[in-house]
């Protein structure tokens, strides 16, 4: 049972292997465990031939001549998304009659309660006033690091705060609304990510502070708007 | 003329509106567009793509500067549009009742060799992400901190996902 | 103001079945409040004091109608579950409008009141518009044209475009393009994390433009004689310009400059420098070009 779970656990690292992207100490450990295991080496040799076959794949053409389409489209200017817009909507008002007032009322629910955790936070740490001021910080000055670094702190334990409370509501909805906030949640996530990495390689680079405090700010106004849209 | 240089003429030519250089663009590239498209979106929805990455690159022509190859940057604007058409689908697949999900997922094929076809129509078949990180590593090489950039996921996933599309696609080696 | 409504149903309640299509005499600039849920909202003008309210929907779902002063509330109701009510409104071209409707479209036009519409999954429209403009909607796409006045839209999961407004113009949206078209205006803030901004319009002099994403491009276009400082940040993004005097002075401030910069902040003048235009994407590409070149 053992050898099988540790196994599992190589297999799952196998691609990594492949692609030369494990460690040396666990290059080593997954050598000697590929020497006692058979089924891991033929997985291993079955994943290389899906990679070589990868890299040899031959292209090929469309059945047709595509190039009538795009011309008459780009002779007729910029392209507009009128008409994706409008089918997108009757989706939109297809999915409606799917959805309940519980599933509603629950997602009420749980952002009024989201919000007056984030307001109390607000209140108490006086967020809005640490807001980033544009003004200030587009003049490049130690105040301006501060003023971002007290204000990304202030953001993060209000986020935090969110946060855990939308991971334990989270299994009681089931609303599409709650999806796309979240899937804009990980969009902000990555700006916010992005801007951290940046500052890591330039701390005192004034504009990228001012970038991540206002992804967190952004993050946090998602988090308001939605609330008070979703108590329509 | 070189390729390359043939493409740099005909981008700066393109750029000031030249419809015919921008065909000769379009018909040095759109077999590797093409191919994109289908491995990353499906059979059904590539001819579709592949005519808006085209579109979508007149209207950008003047952005392009040069500095990296006409086709790397033609490629970059064919991914970012690729990629913005499995969002929107899939927002529209997530509304849809399974039984429809499937009709709209039956891939169609185009003539090729026997083992090429099997393994194109077994791609064809990956789940949605692990799909487009198998093609944008394995076939065209992007490194996972490029491919979590443009899918918007950490390396993380990018890693586990292609591990993923390799695994399902052994069987189809076999 | 409260005493000379003429309505028939002043302060009474309205229960209706099936189909609803009734009249009510209102004042020229009546505040109009609308809650639906699901269902689309439509809402036109005409010159009579008086508004039109005809609206398609299921047995167990009925309209309430209730006028109160000068203001009168229109709401879906329904004994089970949520009901879907297609309603379509003719209003006096004065009127004020509230609109929220989580699962609708909203579309709005000919109005000249202040118009304020909130929808979390459905697109928003609005032709005309006067005063204080507040759209947003969650996962949709919002566009206006033709509004005056101070307008502020916000979207998440969704395109927002404008087209000839006039006044204050503030946009935010996370995942969607911003699309501003001849904007008449001295105070513009357009946001988005992942997606392009496109500005074609005059810069005022003394005016504040802000276009920000953090993955998108800025296709910014401004009038051959803008006379504007231009602040550009960023991180990884590429800027260009076709500007003489912008190409002129970055040349100036740094040997070999060119029109593109990388991951950096600077800022120069166009004219006499009276307007203040910021410019930031962290990864994408900045663009400043005068209006009709490519």
């Amino acid at each position: 049972m053992m050898e099988s779970n540790e196994a599992d656990s190589w297999r799952a690292r196998l691609s990594e292997y492949l692609d030369d992207e494990l460690d040396p100490s666990e290059r080593a450990e997954l050598e000697t465990h590929l020497d006692g295991c058979a089924e891991c080496r033929t997985a291993l040799e079955q994943l290389r031939r899906v990679v070589t076959h990868a890299a040899r794949l031959v292209d090929a053409p469309p059945a047709e001549d595509l190039w009538p389409g795009i011309a008459h489209r780009i002779h007729e200017g910029p392209a507009r998304a009128g008409a994706s817009a409008t089918a997108r909507s009757r989706v939109l008002r297809r999915r409606a009659l799917t959805i309940g007032v519980p599933q509603l009322a629950a997602a009420a629910v749980l952002l009024v309660v989201l919000s007056s955790g984030v307001a109390w936070q607000l209140g108490r740490g006086s967020l809005s006033a640490t807001g980033p001021d544009k003004t200030a910080a587009v003049a490049l000055s130690g105040n301006t690091l501060a003023v971002s670094s007290i204000a990304t702190h202030r953001y993060e334990s209000a986020i935090a705060q969110f946060e855990r409370v939308l991971a334990e509501g989270r299994d009681r909805l089931d609303t599409a609304t709650v999806r796309v906030v979240e899937a804009n949640l990980a969009i902000i996530d990555r700006a916010i990510d992005e801007a951290r990495e940046a500052l890591a390689t330039d701390p005192s680079n004034a504009y990228l502070n001012r970038h991540l405090a206002d992804a967190m700010r952004r993050k946090l106004d998602l988090l308001r708007r939605t609330t008070s849209l979703t108590q329509l | 003329m070189p390729d390359e240089d043939l493409d740099s003429r005909d981008a700066a030519l393109a750029a000031t509106g030249d419809a015919q250089a921008f065909e000769r663009l379009y018909g040095r590239h759109v077999v590797r567009i093409h191919s994109l498209a289908r491995r990353m979106a499906g059979s059904e929805s590539a001819d579709e793509l592949t005519q808006d990455a085209f579109v979508r690159a007149w209207q950008k022509l003047h952005q392009f500067r040069g500095e990296a190859a006409f086709g790397s940057w033609l490629y970059r604007v064919a991914i970012s549009v690729i990629l913005a058409h499995r969002r929107r689908l899939a927002i529209h697949r997530a509304r849809l009742a399974p039984e429809e999900w499937i009709r709209e997922g039956t891939p169609s094929h185009e003539k090729r060799s026997e083992i090429g076809m099997d393994f194109e129509g077994a791609i064809e078949r990956l789940p949605d992400r692990a799909r487009r990180v198998f093609v944008l590593h394995d076939v065209e090489g992007y490194k996972h901190h490029e491919i979590a950039r443009m899918m918007k996921i950490t390396s993380g996933t990018s890693k586990s996902q292609l591990h993923r599309a390799r695994m399902i696609l052994r069987t189809a080696m076999a | 103001m409260t005493a000379t409504i003429l309505a028939a149903a002043f302060g009474a309640l309205v229960a209706v079945q099936q189909q609803t299509d009734t009249l009510i005499a209102v004042q020229p600039d009546v505040r109009v409040v609308i809650n639906n849920v699901a269902g689309d909202i439509t809402v036109r003008a005409w010159d009579q004091n008086q508004v039109r309210v005809v609206a398609e929907h299921g047995s167990r779902s009925h309209l309430e109608i209730d006028a109160d002063g000068n203001e009168l509330s229109i709401q879906a109701a329904s004994e089970m579950g949520v009901g879907i009510i297609d309603m379509e409104l003719t209003v006096p071209a004065g009127a004020s409008l509230e609109i929220q409707a989580p699962f609708a479209d909203i579309s709005i036009a000919g109005t000249h009141g202040s118009v304020s519409a909130q929808a979390v999954e459905g697109d928003v429209s609005l032709e005309g518009g006067d005063g204080v403009i507040e759209l947003q909607a969650v996962e949709g796409d919002v566009s206006v044209t033709g509004a005056s006045g101070n307008v502020e839209v916000q979207s998440v999961d969704g395109d927002v475009s404008l087209a000839d407004v006039s006044g204050d113009v503030q946009v935010q949206t996370v995942d969607g393009d911003i699309i501003l078209l001849r904007i008449v205006s001295t105070n513009v803030e357009a946001a988005t994390v992942d997606g392009d901004i496109e500005w074609d319009g005059d810069i005022e002099d003394g005016g504040s433009y802000s276009f920000v994403t953090h993955d998108g491009d800025l296709n910014i276009a401004v009038q051959q004689g803008a006379n504007a400082q231009i602040f550009v940040a960023s991180y990884d993004a590429d800027f260009s310009t076709d500007f003489p005097d912008a190409l002129r002075e970055l040349e100036e401030t740094e040997a070999g400059g060119a029109a593109k910069r990388r991951g950096r902040r600077f800022s120069f003048e166009l004219g006499t420098g009276s307007a203040r235009v910021e410019l930031e994407s962290f990864d994408g590409t900045i663009d400043l070009r005068r209006r009709g070149s490519l």
